[in-house]
C-alpha cells in the first residue's frame, strides 16, 4: 500500500463528490434534514394534548378539580358535558386523548370526607404516549389530594376532634432530576439522534459512492490497475469519514445551539468518540457496498438497517435492559449499542474517557473488524 | 406519438379497451417485480419480518431498575420501603452512608436513582409528622427518569398510607380521608401492549415506503433503460402508464397488508383487529393510491433509480416520523402541525388506530379518508401533468 495511491484516490472521489450536485446536495443536506425532523418527531413530550371532562356532578368542587389538570399545559380543553356517552366518540376520532369522568355524588362524598373515585379514560392506542398520560394526570391527581387534605372547607365540614390534625400522608419526596433538570425530552432525544444520523449517513453515502462505480462500470478502470483493493477501500472512506466529521460538527452544534442542550464533556474527547463511531459506521457502509450491485438496494439496506437498529437495538427510547435476549444480542452487532451510553455520557453528563473507555475500546475494535471484512469480502470484478 | 385524448370517450367498447390496456400493463409491472430480486425481498421483508422485529421492540418501562437507596433511620419504615422497591420495576441496593464513588455510578448509569432516607423517618411516620425524602434521579433519560419518580412517589404513599393505617386501626381511631381515587381506564390496549402499538406504527411507516418507492422505481426504471420510448410509441396514453403502475403497486401494497395484517399481526402476534375489514382495506387502498401520486411525482424529478431513492428517503423521512405514528402531532410546534397536513400519512393514522384498535366506525373516519382523498387527487394531477411534459 502506498500513501500517494491512497491520496490519488482520494483525490478523485472528491473532484467527484463535489461534480455531482445532487449526492453534494445530499451530503450536507440529508444529516440536517435528519436531525431536525427526527428531534420534532421523537420528542414525545405530552403537551396540549386533547382533553374532555365528563362531570356528572355539575359543583363547584368538581369544577375545581377538573381545572387542575387543565392549568398545566399538558392538557387542553376540547369539550365537556355531562353524558358519559361522550366518552367513545372523542376517543375514537382522536379529538382527545384523556376524558375524564367525575359521578354524581363528587362533592358529596368528599365534604363527608370519603374516598372518591374519578374514571380516567386514557386513549391507549398510543401506548408509550398513553403511560406518559396516565403518569401526568396521577401526578396532578395527587397534588389535587394534597389540597383537599388541608383545604379548610373540607376539613371543617367534619367538625370532629381530630379535624383540625394533619391527617394526610406526610411523607414529601424531594426529586433533584440530575443533568436534565427540568426534564426536558429533547435534552434526551437531540444528542441520541447523533447515534441515529451517523448510523445512517455513513454508511448510506459510501455504500452509494462505491455501488454507483459497480453500477456504471467505471470500477473496471480500477479492476485493471496496480491499486489494490484496500487502497480503493481507503480512497473510498478517507472522503466520506472527512464530509461525515464535519458534519458530526455541525449536528453538535446544532445540538447545542439550535436546541438547547447544554454540552458538558470536554471538547477534544467526544469529538474523538465521534470519529470512532463514524469510522465504524463507515466501516458498515463499505461492507454493504461489498454485497449489493444496485444503488437503490444500497439505499434500502443501509437505510432500513439504520432505522431500525438506532429505534430497537441501541436503547434509544426504552433501556436495552427491558429488550428480549435474542434482541440484546442483535445490539451487540451494530455500533450504536456501545455509542449511546457515551454519548449520553458524554455529553449530557459530562463524563470523561476514562468512564467510557470499555465502550470505546469496543468502537475501535469494532471498525477494525469490519474494516476487514470488507476488505474480506469486496471483489474489484464483480461476478457476471 | 399523436396527441390523442388522454380521457376515453364514454362508449362501452373504447373504455373497455382502455381498461385492457391498463390491466396488460399490470399484469407486466407485476412480472417486472417478481423478476426485481431485490426489490421482491425487500417487498416481502417489510411485509413479513419487519413487523415481527417491531413487535420485539423494547418497553419503555422499568425493568429491575437499579436504585440506591441510602438508609440514614435503619428502622422497621426504612427497610419496609426498601422491600418495596423491588423487581420487577425495582432492583434496589443499600448504599453506605459515605459513598464516595455515587457520582462515578450515576453517571456510569449503574444506578439510575438514589433514594435517602433520613434519620427519623419511622419516627415521623408514626407521629404523622411530614418527613422528607430524598429522591435524585438521572434525568439523561427523561422518559425513564419520569416513570421512576412517579413510581417511587406512587410507593412511597401507598406504604404512608398502609402505616396511617395500621396506627389508627390500632389507636382505634376513625381517620377518613377525603382523597379522589383517580382509576386510569387505558381504552383500546387495557393491558399497555407495547407491541399492538409498535406493530401498527411500523406497519405504516412500511406502507409509506413501499406505496411512494415502489410507483416511482417502476417508473424511472424505464426511464433509465429507455424501455419509456418503446411504451410511448405504443398505443397507450400517459395516464393509462402512469394508472397501470400505480394500480399494480396499490394491488401489491394491499396485498402485502392482507399478509402483514391477518397473516403476522393478528393471526401470529394476537394484535386485535377491532373495526371493519372492508373499511380498513379501502382505507389503505386510498392512501396506497395517495403515497403513489406522491412517487409519480418524486421519479419524474429524478434520472436513474439511485437518485430515485435519495428522492424517496428525503419524502419519507418526515412523512413517517412526524405524522404521529411514533409522536403525538397535537404536542408539536404550530408552524410544523399545519406543514404536517399535506401529509397523507398524517390523516391515516387517525384512519388506522381508529379502525384497527379503536373500532370506529366509516362515519368516524369520513373527515380524515375525505382530506387524504384530496390530497391524493392533487399529487396525482401534479405527477400526471410533469410525467406528460417531459415525454411528449
Amino acid at each position: 500500500m502506498t500513501p500517494k495511491r491512497v491520496l490519488a484516490l482520494a483525490g478523485k472521489e472528491v473532484r467527484e463528490i463535489l461534480r455531482d450536485r445532487l449526492y453534494l446536495m445530499l451530503a450536507f443536506l440529508l444529516p440536517i434534514t435528519l436531525l431536525v425532523v427526527f428531534a420534532y418527531g421523537m420528542t414525545s413530550d405530552v403537551k396540549n394534548v386533547g382533553f374532555v371532562v365528563v362531570d356528572e356532578d355539575q359543583t363547584p368542587t368538581s369544577r375545581d378539580y377538573a381545572r387542575q389538570f387543565l392549568a398545566s399545559r399538558h392538557f387542553r380543553l376540547v369539550a365537556s358535558g355531562q353524558d358519559p356517552a361522550l366518552i367513545d366518540e372523542v376517543l375514537r376520532t382522536e379529538r382527545a386523548r384523556v376524558v375524564l369522568w367525575i359521578g354524581p355524588d363528587f362533592e358529596k362524598r368528599l365534604l363527608a370526607r370519603q374516598p372518591v373515585e374519578v374514571a380516567a379514560h386514557i386513549d391507549g392506542a398510543v401506548t408509550p404516549p398513553g403511560r406518559t398520560i396516565r403518569a401526568y394526570l396521577e401526578a396532578i391527581n395527587a397534588q389535587a389530594n394534597a389540597i383537599y387534605q388541608t383545604n379548610p372547607r373540607l376539613a371543617q365540614a367534619d367538625a370532629g376532634p381530630d379535624c383540625c390534625r394533619q391527617a394526610a400522608p406526610p411523607v414529601r419526596m424531594e426529586t433533584r432530576f440530575l443533568y436534565n433538570p427540568e426534564v426536558r425530552n429533547i435534552v434526551m432525544v437531540a444528542p441520541s439522534l447523533l447515534m441515529l444520523v451517523l448510523l445512517l449517513v455513513p454508511p448510506l453515502l459510501i455504500a452509494v459512492s462505491v455501488v454507483r462505480e459497480k453500477e456504471s462500470g467505471a470500477i473496471y478502470n480500477i479492476a485493471s490497475s496496480t491499486v489494490s483493493r484496500f487502497e480503493f477501500l481507503l480512497g473510498k472512506l478517507l472522503p466520506a469519514v472527512m464530509i461525515c466529521m464535519i458534519n458530526a460538527v455541525v449536528l453538535w452544534l446544532l445540538v447545542a445551539f439550535y436546541f438547547g442542550v447544554a454540552f458538558r464533556g470536554s471538547v477534544p474527547q467526544f469529538a474523538f468518540a465521534l470519529l470512532l463511531y463514524v469510522l465504524a459506521t463507515a466501516g458498515l457502509g463499505l461492507l454493504v457496498s461489498a454485497a449489493v450491485r444496485t444503488q437503490q438496494a444500497a439505499i434500502i439496506i443501509t437505510t432500513i438497517t439504520a432505522m431500525i437498529v438506532a429505534t430497537q437495538f441501541a436503547g434509544f427510547f426504552a433501556p436495552l435492559d427491558t429488550a428480549e435476549p435474542a434482541n440484546r444480542f442483535l445490539a451487540r452487532l451494530f455500533p450504536a449499542g456501545y455509542f449511546l451510553p457515551v454519548v449520553r455520557g458524554m455529553y449530557l453528563k459530562g463524563a470523561g474517557m476514562g468512564v467510557y473507555w470499555v465502550e470505546l475500546a469496543a468502537l475501535a475494535v469494532y471498525s477494525g473488524v469490519v474494516l476487514w471484512l470488507a476488505h474480506a469480502f469486496f471483489r474489484k470484478r464483480t461476478k457476471a | 406519438m399523436s396527441r390523442n385524448r388522454t380521457w376515453p370517450r364514454l362508449d362501452g367498447s373504447r373504455a373497455r379497451r382502455w381498461l385492457r390496456q391498463v390491466a396488460a400493463l399490470m399484469v407486466k409491472e407485476w412480472r417486472q417485480l417478481l423478476r426485481d430480486r431485490a426489490l421482491f425481498g425487500f417487498v416481502v421483508f417489510i411485509f413479513t419480518v419487519d413487523i415481527m422485529i417491531a413487535f420485539g421492540a423494547p418497553e419503555l418501562d422499568l425493568h429491575r431498575s437499579p436504585v440506591g437507596v441510602i438508609d440514614r433511620d435503619r428502622s422497621a419504615a426504612s427497610r419496609d420501603l426498601f422491600y418495596r422497591l423491588r423487581p420487577p420495576y425495582f432492583a434496589a441496593s443499600v448504599l453506605p452512608e459515605q459513598e464516595a464513588q455515587l457520582e462515578r455510578r450515576l453517571d456510569r448509569g449503574e444506578l439510575r436513582a438514589v433514594l435517602t432516607i433520613p434519620h427519623g423517618f419511622e419516627r415521623d411516620l408514626v407521629s404523622g409528622r411530614p418527613t422528607d425524602l430524598q429522591l435524585t434521579v438521572d434525568a439523561s433519560d427523561s422518559n425513564l427518569s419520569y416513570l421512576l419518580a412517579s413510581y417511587v412517589e406512587r410507593i412511597t404513599a401507598a406504604m404512608a398510607q398502609e402505616w396511617h393505617e395500621r396506627r389508627d386501626a390500632a389507636s382505634g381511631r376513625d381517620n377518613r380521608e377525603p382523597v379522589v381515587l383517580l382509576q386510569p381506564r387505558m381504552r383500546f390496549n387495557p393491558t399497555m401492549r407495547e407491541g399492538w402499538f409498535s406493530t401498527i406504527s411500523e406497519l405504516l411507516g412500511m406502507l409509506t415506503v413501499a406505496g411512494i418507492l415502489l410507483p416511482a422505481a417502476a417508473l424511472v426504471r424505464e426511464k433509465e433503460r429507455g424501455t419509456i420510448e418503446q411504451l410511448l410509441v405504443s398505443p397507450l396514453t400517459p395516464l393509462q402508464i402512469v394508472l397501470g403502475k400505480v394500480m399494480a403497486m396499490t394491488a401489491v401494497t394491499l396485498l402485502g397488508t392482507l399478509v402483514a395484517v391477518a397473516g403476522v399481526m393478528h393471526g401470529w402476534l394476537g394484535v386485535p383487529f377491532a373495526g371493519s375489514i372492508p373499511l380498513f382495506f379501502a382505507m389503505v387502498a386510498l392512501f396506497a393510491m395517495t403515497a403513489a401520486g406522491l412517487g409519480v411525482t418524486a421519479a419524474t424529478f429524478a434520472r436513474n433509480s439511485g437518485q430515485v431513492g435519495l428522492v424517496v428517503l428525503l419524502l419519507v423521512m418526515p412523512i413517517t416520523m412526524l405524522s404521529g405514528t411514533w409522536n403525538l402531532v397535537e404536542g408539536m410546534p404550530p408552524w410544523l402541525r399545519t406543514a404536517i397536513e399535506v401529509s397523507p400519512l398524517r390523516h391515516f393514522v387517525q384512519i388506522a388506530y381508529g379502525v384497527l384498535l379503536r373500532g370506529a366506525d366509516a362515519s368516524e373516519v369520513a373527515l380524515p379518508a375525505a382530506k387524504m382523498a384530496l390530497l391524493g387527487a392533487v399529487f396525482f394531477a401534479a405527477g400526471v401533468s410533469r410525467f406528460r411534459r417531459q415525454f411528449r
